[in-house]
């Protein structure tokens, strides 16, 4: 493997009554901005559950920045962030203490904390908002405080899962702008979306997948090239791809 | 349309939702033949009452009213407790709240039917047990006795209409956070006070209760005559036909002037409730200043159980309800000084609980198992989280015990210990999933797990009462804790999320 690699899965399975991820081979770069699609079941959330090491493998392997996910976990841990689309906060904790404590677990200085705290919940507009509990929070609050979490420890490998679900557009709008700086800052960053707008604007790289395998990948000049779409949207290309081998086995 | 339709069909659907409710953990079918075994088996209990009552003709009228009257007042003061919860969750719940706002259905008409479903809940569960004493006595000839279906529904109504207001003046006074809180504690009080009372007779030695059977025929000495009005609702309740119309009355005089009076007050308290979420609270430094994950883990749970004043009263609640089982124990044989061995079955429930609250409860699983922590620390920060407030807690009674009788002091100790550390260790290895707010009810997810809970509490308390009454030679009773705790250990069930993390 090449040391700039941040993510190398080879031979990745997963089976719960059907097989979910089969034989899945991917590999993103240091500092891409990676946009994982795919149709509804398609296996994105289960493969990205396995890299940050929540569900755990049938078969294959994972490798962060160089480390086996699997012998390793900790030490993979301390690299990656993990922000699903449903927020993982506690309602009793205020943002401050939200931050404290994610930053203890990630082993950060207390200084280091309250400093990058303060950064980005001033980013995220929630400085405000920062004695007050979560539980009062809207849904776009509580996704920005979960990504501030998340972005806290300064990953080098951003995971999100369908992270602009149900925000509006002023907070999506936010989100993305920050995640895009993280990106241009070295953060490889991979996400998962059903908003293919975003993906096209946001993303340097594309990864298609569906039933469990990696359909196509490439930059979005190179899924055009070769689907032979040349003015096409990502949109258009998408649909054009998923429903091919669905023709196929037809 | 008829304007009724509505009214029909939202009361169709606030059945058809309870009767869900009530079958979402058994089958329907299992429930139906629950409550029809119940039934049967309440109705052969009650057969004893008509055979009785042949020879209870030396009664006095004004006996049975008295009788009737008191034991109506339980009867009620249960009600109101469950009508004030039922009330409470009418301005907090929102569910489908929206929906029939923005429906064309009359606004009195959504508070009526939910109102309304309360009365049939406490109805229908208090029929359960006592209608079939009065279906025994219509049985053998006593049919005038069927009217007490129509006293029921009066009380069911009235309780209802008290616990209304109750919470409609609890809101007031007390604005949207606090009503809710103080509403559940209010209602467990009432709750744990109607246990205590039922249990009177037992609980009481003899010669307080002598005294208290003497001042009670005292004041029935004095009282009223049995055509007094006093008596009105006892008169009503065993079929007397004008206390019974005067009644019906007045019960569905208060309760129609009480839900649609008060039905646009309900709905804007339910909105003010809905819209007052935010909590300004002055970030604790105590997850700042860290020294470790482990620390910042057992901070984080008493933090997250501190700041719920409702959980904290659910706890104390739970463990009032074994105050009855402590006067029994002191009036029994063993007397008051084994009453302390009630400390052993206290501090494992209460460790019980918080080990569940802290294991079972996570809010954020995956965060915990994505972060760089080992499963075995986020566990053992868990433990100890629930472990020392049980044991800051447990220690006034134990150091109490040593003073009193040094080896029951230290009974208590070992044994306290013993049920603590077992309990919590059985819901550290078998996490269920669950909410902060199903404490109460946590059994219900995992009967065996409850049962067990429950089981290895009295194995403490055995192991103690051997220790108190052998001395030394009670002792090696401990050592068959020994293959309980591998068991437990052995027989652990990790939760999915967590055994990931490494």
């Amino acid at each position: 493997m090449l040391r700039n690699d941040a993510l190398r899965i080879r031979g990745l399975c997963k089976s719960f009554t059907r097989p979910a991820v089969a034989d899945l081979d991917l590999t993103i770069g240091a500092g891409e901005f990676y946009g994982l699609l795919g149709p509804n079941g398609a296996g994105k959330t289960t493969t990205l559950r396995m890299v940050v090491g929540l569900l755990a493998p049938d078969a294959g392997s994972i490798e962060i920045f160089g480390v086996d996910a699997l012998a390793n976990p900790a030490a993979a841990k301390r690299m990656i962030a993990w922000v699903p689309d449903e927020p993982l906060l506690y309602d009793k904790l205020t943002p401050v203490e939200y931050l404290a404590f994610i930053g203890g677990l990630w082993g950060m200085d207390a200084k280091s904390v309250e400093r990058a705290g303060q950064e980005l919940l001033e980013r995220l507009d929630l400085w405000a908002n920062r004695d007050e509990r979560c539980e009062g929070f809207s849904r776009g609050m509580k996704q920005k405080a979960a990504l501030a979490g998340a972005l806290l420890h300064d990953p080098r490998l951003l995971i999100l899962d369908e992270p602009l679900t149900g925000l509006d557009a002023a907070i999506a709008r936010q989100v993305k702008d920050l995640l895009h700086d993280r990106a241009r800052a070295g953060c490889t960053v991979i996400l998962t979306t059903h908003i293919l707008d975003v993906a096209e604007r946001l993303v340097d790289r594309i990864g298609i997948i569906q039933s469990g395998r990696l359909l196509t990948e490439g930059t979005l000049g190179e899924l055009r090239l070769r689907a032979g779409r040349k003015d096409s949207t990502l949109e258009d290309l998408f649909l054009h791809l998923v429903a091919k081998p669905q023709a196929e086995v037809a | 349309m008829n304007t009724l339709a509505p009214l029909r069909l939202m009361l169709h659907n606030e059945v058809r939702l309870s009767w869900r409710q009530m079958t979402a953990r058994f089958s329907p079918a299992g429930m139906t033949i629950t409550i029809v075994a119940l039934l049967v088996l309440m109705h052969l209990f009650a057969l004893s009452l008509p055979l009785a009552a042949s020879e209870m003709q030396w009664i006095t009228r004004q006996d049975i009213l008295a009788a009737v009257t008191s034991m109506g007042l339980f009867l009620f003061m249960m009600m109101v407790s469950f009508a004030l919860i039922g009330a409470v969750k009418i301005i907090y719940t929102r569910d489908d709240m929206d929906l029939l706002l923005s429906s064309p259905v009359p606004r009195q008409a959504i508070v009526v039917v939910r109102v309304l479903t309360i009365a049939i809940g406490l109805f229908t569960t208090s029929a359960l047990f006592i209608m079939p004493f009065a279906n025994m006595m219509a049985v053998f000839g006593y049919p005038r006795f069927l009217l007490a279906y129509v006293a029921l529904i009066c009380l069911a109504l009235t309780a209802t209409s008290a616990g209304v207001l109750m919470a409609q003046a609890m809101f007031w006074l007390l604005g949207a956070r606090r009503t809710r809180l103080f509403a559940q504690i209010f209602a467990g009080v009432l709750g744990v006070g109607f246990v205590l009372l039922v249990n009177m007779h037992n609980i009481l030695p003899s010669s307080a209760k002598n005294s208290a059977l003497q001042t009670l025929s005292e004041l029935l000495s004095h009282a009223p005559p049995p055509d007094s009005w006093v008596w009105l609702p006892a008169r009503a309740a065993i079929g007397e036909p004008l206390p019974l119309v005067i009644a019906v009355v007045l019960c569905l005089g208060l309760f129609v002037a009480t839900t649609l009076g008060l039905a646009n007050r309900m709905i804007a308290n339910a909105v003010a409730a809905n819209a007052s979420n935010t909590v300004k609270t002055r970030s604790s430094r105590a997850l700042t200043a860290h020294s470790g994950p482990m620390r910042l883990m057992r901070r984080k749970e008493w933090i997250l159980i501190g700041r719920d004043p409702w959980l904290m009263s659910q706890i104390v609640m739970q463990l009032l309800m074994v105050v009855p089982c402590i006067f029994l124990i002191a009036k029994s044989p063993a007397g008051v000084h084994n009453a302390w061995l009630a400390v052993v079955f206290l501090t494992g429930q209460l460790a019980g609980m918080l080990a569940w609250l802290t294991v079972s409860t996570e809010e954020a699983p995956d965060l915990l198992a994505v972060a760089p922590v080992s499963r075995r620390a986020v566990l053992l920060a868990k433990l100890q989280a629930a472990l020392v407030p049980t044991a800051l807690i447990a220690a006034l009674p134990v150091l109490a015990t040593i003073y009193i009788d040094p080896w029951l002091g230290f009974t208590i100790l070992v044994c306290s210990t013993g049920s603590a550390l077992t309990v919590s260790l059985l819901h550290v290895c078998n996490p269920t999933t669950g909410k902060r707010s199903d404490l109460s009810w946590r059994g219900q997810s995992n009967r065996m797990l409850a049962f067990t809970e429950a089981l290895l509490g009295l194995m403490w308390v055995v192991f103690a009462a051997l220790m108190v009454g052998l001395g030394w030679y009670g002792m090696p009773a401990l050592l068959l804790a020994i293959p309980i705790i591998y068991g437990i250990v052995k027989r652990r069930r990790p939760r999915p999320v967590l055994a990931l993390a490494h």
